[in-house]
């Protein structure tokens, strides 16, 4: 119990200490991006300085202005950024991130790997990328994430080598972070897609997806005959994006072998994509026994084919059920 | 030896040890959960959810939540829902029948209207009457689904069978969510690589004498009446310790019904909840598990420890009674629907650990106590009792309890410290103190009663009256109809 008022108490110290420091940094990072709309200059050595750099004596001090420092970071971008990359710096503040990349603690190795790679400390780049594939997964991310940031599309090389699966989350960073960087033309995807690591090639997929690398098509359209369902869920996803006047049938071809999921992702993406011939193939799934399936193709067919509200209409003669689905999926569209 | 002596002998050291076994499983639990705790604030301490607020990517989530005769609360309570921050959300309404003027309320106020809508019914349930959607676009998210009654687990399955996302998040319409509770909730089921996450469980708070704005939580406070503060205080350790360290061992049984995610498509092909018992909840996590191992395919129930679901506690003997006695029988009614898992070693820990944990120490232990207490009594007239040693164990017990209350509070204070000043700590550990004595007892009796009703087929799900939060009055409690008293 008395432990647990101590600590209290230490908390509510650092706490102080930390709102001290905050406020000394604050101002001068709001200061030091005002002056960046001013001034070319980036290395600007503003009143306070002196009296952070005395700050940055003491170990905590530093913590709290390179979280600051980082959080600024983030938020911002062009010149202002640079200036608080340059802060970073003239304060030795990567002296204190490489001690972290190095520690044989994951949580600190982490978090050495955000801070150097926000603050774009490429000379770092090497290290950060050989703990891409490290066995600790959340080293592994910050790695991954770490190197995109630092060198770009083409810190993606990381992907030739990753054994790890490379989870969801972590592909919806890698893709919000390069969505962010100026498109360039980048190589590898079909390395990637023959990668025996499954999310290697479904992560590839998405990236032809998001970047709407047309010329893959081809390579696309081999994936819809992987053994793995989920790798061919993502290829069906991606045609859609990447659409052309045979994608259709290939999406087509592959339907009765497919599994439910993917049958019924492949209608989602006729919908999308097909056009007035798909309508035969979509009336016959509406006799599907599986009501999503009927739904989906019914869907599809409102959407791609003006032939599809006669063909829901004349269902609805025999099937009362029929209408409310047309109704609904009018009252989709309407919205 | 005489007979007398056999039967205490066997009832004594009986008792003793399963009392020896039940406090080192406390004790484990404790020291499991303090490196899941870690993990997860290292973790979380450079992770930044925001990404998923802006993805394309993400994932989409329905809130699935039930209402019956909440008209005095129930648009609050939508607005409230509403506000709470993801990009690709749902939030499905279902009134399940309410006799009061809940659904013309929310028509009124959000500007509902019926539409057309296939029902794909793929759980069975009671008729829905109609499917409402706003026409004004900044309502587009919400979906009213007017229901004949069928109860709590009913009104969740027609929201299973209805919603159009992935996952599902199953809530109590009342409970006030942190801003960015679903960013944190759909973390897990993205993260595993390995195993599909078919359930995650978030943390539940206990909001009395909390300060509510909106709708939204803007000030946290202990509970100034007695029976919250205690609760507070069962909350802490149950959510900071117990479900820690049983999600460590990936043998979490039990996913709050107040706030709870799962994978809709596993949730369905388990069967949905099941509407012949009061412990749907419970049930539902058993059954999802259940599936995933006879069908061979790894899988994981997460839990994850930040706050994120703020909800109000029984404030009276009367009201805790019902919900403990409820409670109870929802645990024996699940342990009874899947007794084939007891011991079972083709459901690996499911069967081997967890299920045989919940009889013992959730489901017996009540009932051990009290006989443990006849015993005594009896033992006491006949004049058996060896009172120094009585005393000796007793004071054992109250201080271990008293310890581990003692740690969870600590745990508290040094992740979340939701209590921040000391006045609240100290408030908490006098609770610790005088648990045993007032509170304890009084579950133990309703826990009893509760398996008492189960024998005598009383299978009410009892109304749980609840004083609500938003007040004219600064936020204090006012008066709102029953909740959810379907039977």
């Amino acid at each position: 119990m008395l432990y647990c008022f101590y600590y209290s108490a230490r908390r509510k110290k650092f706490r102080d200490q930390k709102e001290a420091i905050k406020q000394l940094i604050d101002p001068y990072i709001s200061q030091s991006v005002l002056m960046s709309l001013e001034t070319e200059e980036t290395n600007l050595r503003l009143p306070g300085f002196d009296e952070l750099q005395q700050k940055c004596k003491e170990a905590y001090n530093r913590k709290v202005i390179i979280d600051e420092l980082v959080l600024a970071r983030k938020n911002l971008a062009g010149q202002a950024a640079e200036i608080i990359e340059q802060l970073y710096t003239s304060l030795q503040l990567q002296l204190d991130s490489e001690h972290k990349l190095h520690s044989y603690k994951w949580f600190k190795k982490a978090k050495g790997i955000q801070e150097l790679s926000f603050m774009s400390q490429r000379r770092y780049w090497k290290d950060i990328y050989k703990l891409t594939n490290h066995s600790n997964e959340y080293v592994r991310m910050e790695a991954q994430s770490g190197i995109v940031r630092l060198v770009g599309f083409i810190g993606l090389r990381f992907l030739n080598s990753a054994t790890y699966q490379i989870s969801e989350w972590q592909q919806v960073n890698l893709l919000y972070l390069l969505e962010s960087l100026p498109i360039t033309e980048f190589q590898g995807i079909e390395r990637w897609l023959h990668s025996n690591n499954k999310s290697v090639v479904i992560f590839a997929l998405k990236l032809i997806a998001s970047f709407r690398r047309y010329e893959q098509h081809h390579l696309v359209v081999k994936c819809l005959q992987n053994p793995e369902p989920e790798i061919r869920q993502q290829a069906i996803k991606t045609l859609s994006n990447i659409y052309r006047e045979d994608t259709a049938s290939h999406i087509i071809e592959r339907y009765s072998f497919e599994t439910w999921h993917n049958q019924l992702e492949s209608l989602k993406s006729l919908g999308k994509i097909g056009e007035e011939e798909i309508a035969p193939f979509l009336a016959g799934v509406t006799n599907d026994p599986d009501p999503q399936i009927r739904m989906e193709a019914a869907r599809a067919l409102l959407l791609c084919t003006a032939a599809g509200r006669q063909v829901l209409q004349e269902k609805a003669i025999s099937d009362q059920s029929w209408n409310t689905i047309l109704e609904q999926l009018e009252n989709e569209m309407r919205a | 030896m005489s007979w007398q002596q056999v039967i205490f002998d066997i009832l004594t050291y009986g008792i003793l040890g399963y009392s020896v076994v039940l406090i080192s499983f406390y004790l484990f639990i404790g020291v499991y959960s303090i490196g899941e705790t870690r993990r997860y604030l290292r973790k979380n301490s450079f992770t930044d959810y925001s990404v998923l607020a802006v993805s394309t990517e993400t994932p989409g989530i329905t809130i699935i939540a039930p209402a019956y005769n909440e008209g005095a609360t129930i648009i609050e309570n939508v607005r409230s829902l509403l506000s709470v921050y993801y990009p690709n959300l749902e939030l499905l309404i279902v009134n399940d029948g309410s006799k009061d003027n809940s659904l013309q309320l929310l028509i009124d106020a959000y500007q509902l209207e019926k539409v057309p809508v296939f029902i794909n019914e793929q759980i069975a349930t009671k008729p829905v009457r109609g499917v409402y959607k706003s026409r004004n676009p900044v309502f587009s998210k919400l979906v009213v689904i007017d229901k004949v009654n069928g109860g709590k687990a009913d009104a969740l399955n027609v929201g299973m069978n209805l919603a159009t996302k992935p996952y599902v998040v199953c809530i109590d319409v009342d409970c006030i969510l942190e801003e960015d509770a679903l960013l944190k909730m759909i973390k897990p089921f993205l993260e595993s690589t390995n195993k599909r996450v078919i359930a995650s469980g978030g943390v539940v708070r206990i909001a009395n004498s909390c300060e509510i704005e909106s709708g939204r939580l803007v000030k946290v406070h202990l509970p100034k009446q007695f029976l919250p503060r205690v609760q507070t205080l069962e909350y802490i350790r149950a959510f900071l310790l117990g479900r820690m360290a049983w999600s460590r061992l990936n043998g979490l049984l039990l996913i709050s019904g107040a706030f709870g995610a799962f994978d809709r498509e596993i949730a369905i092909k388990a069967g949905g909840y099941n509407h012949k018992t009061v412990g749907e909840d419970m049930e539902l996590v058993v059954r999802m598990r259940r599936y995933m191992e006879e069908q061979k395919i790894p899988y994981k129930v997460t839990y994850i420890p930040d706050p994120l679901c703020w909800t109000e506690a029984p404030s009276s003997f009367k009201i805790l009674g019902r919900q403990r006695n409820r409670w109870t029988r929802g645990t024996i009614e699940t342990l009874s629907f899947h007794r084939k898992l007891f011991m079972n070693p083709r459901y690996g820990l499911l069967g081997m650990l967890s299920y045989p944990y919940w009889f013992f120490f959730e489901f017996l232990a009540p009932l051990i106590e009290a006989i443990g207490l006849l015993v005594f009594l009896v033992f006491t007239i006949l004049g058996l009792v060896d009172w120094s040693f009585f005393f000796a164990l007793l004071f054992f017990i109250f201080a271990f309890g008293f310890t581990y209350s003692v740690f969870a509070i600590f745990m508290e204070v040094v992740t979340y410290n939701q209590y921040k000043k000391r006045s609240e700590v100290f408030s908490l550990f006098l609770t610790a103190f005088t648990e045993p004595f007032f509170f304890h007892p009084f579950v133990v009796w309703s826990a009893i009663r509760g398996n008492i009703d189960l024998v005598r087929k009383k299978n009410a799900w009892g109304e749980m009256t609840r004083q609500g939060f938003a007040n004219a009055n600064a936020n204090k409690v006012n008066s709102i109809p029953p909740k959810h008293g379907n039977s």
